[in-house]
């Protein structure tokens, strides 16, 4: 699968350093990345979209109230995204009384779950899944038909 | 031991571009995003279809 520019979360920690050298102005509607904003800003660049690990926040209150969830496997897959998902999750999940008890990390465009899948505590509340693209289409299958 | 281990994640793993192929494995998966075209509210169903007819 083709992958459009300016999309992923490592392309854009690529682009910064020259967005800013070359002093361009750069609309980033997709790339997520936290530190173009928070640690490392790009001083040439307006965000119109998101921050990786921003959703999660909020999300890990529902996950420990509502849901009853304590123990979580993480599966992301390992990259900048995937590592700042995961990361917000985990920090305000775990502020929150949660656990995660295990880290997963497939390499970007994964179809095939098998080997990860195997490797997953049993004993855990429920999976944390951060896929991409032709993983996300993969992963859900790949998941109910190993329960 | 579960049989079957509840799925959450992040919202990229259920888009709502990917839902029309998938099949019922989605069912069930809980995910947080930053905006869903399905918000019930009448603003956000104004949007989407002005957004759609656009």
């Amino acid at each position: 699968m083709p992958w459009p520019a300016f999309f992923l979360a490592n392309e854009g920690y690529a682009l910064a350093p020259k967005v800013d050298e070359y002093q361009m102005p750069t609309v980033w509607a997709v790339v997520s990345a936290d530190d173009l904003t928070q640690r490392k800003p790009t001083k040439w660049a307006v965000r119109t979209g998101w921050t990786s690990s921003q959703p999660n926040h909020p999300f890990r209150g529902y996950v420990v109230r509502t849901l009853g969830y304590k123990k979580v496997v993480t599966i992301a897959m390992d990259y900048a995204f995937g590592w700042e998902q995961v990361g917000g999750f985990q920090r305000t999940f775990e502020e929150a009384g949660g656990q995660v008890v295990q880290k997963l990390w497939p390499p970007l465009g994964t179809t095939d779950f098998g080997p990860y899948l195997a490797q997953i505590k049993r004993d855990a509340d429920a999976v944390f899944a951060v896929m991409v693209a032709a993983s996300s289409l993969r992963f859900p299958s790949n998941i109910r038909m190993r329960g | 031991m579960k049989a079957r281990l509840p799925l959450i994640g992040g919202g990229t793993t259920f888009d709502e571009f990917v839902f029309p192929s998938l099949g019922d494995e989605a069912i069930g998966a809980i995910t947080p995003l930053i905006y869903s075209a399905a918000i019930d509210t009448p603003v956000n169903k104004r949007f989407v279809k002005e957004f759609r007819t656009k």
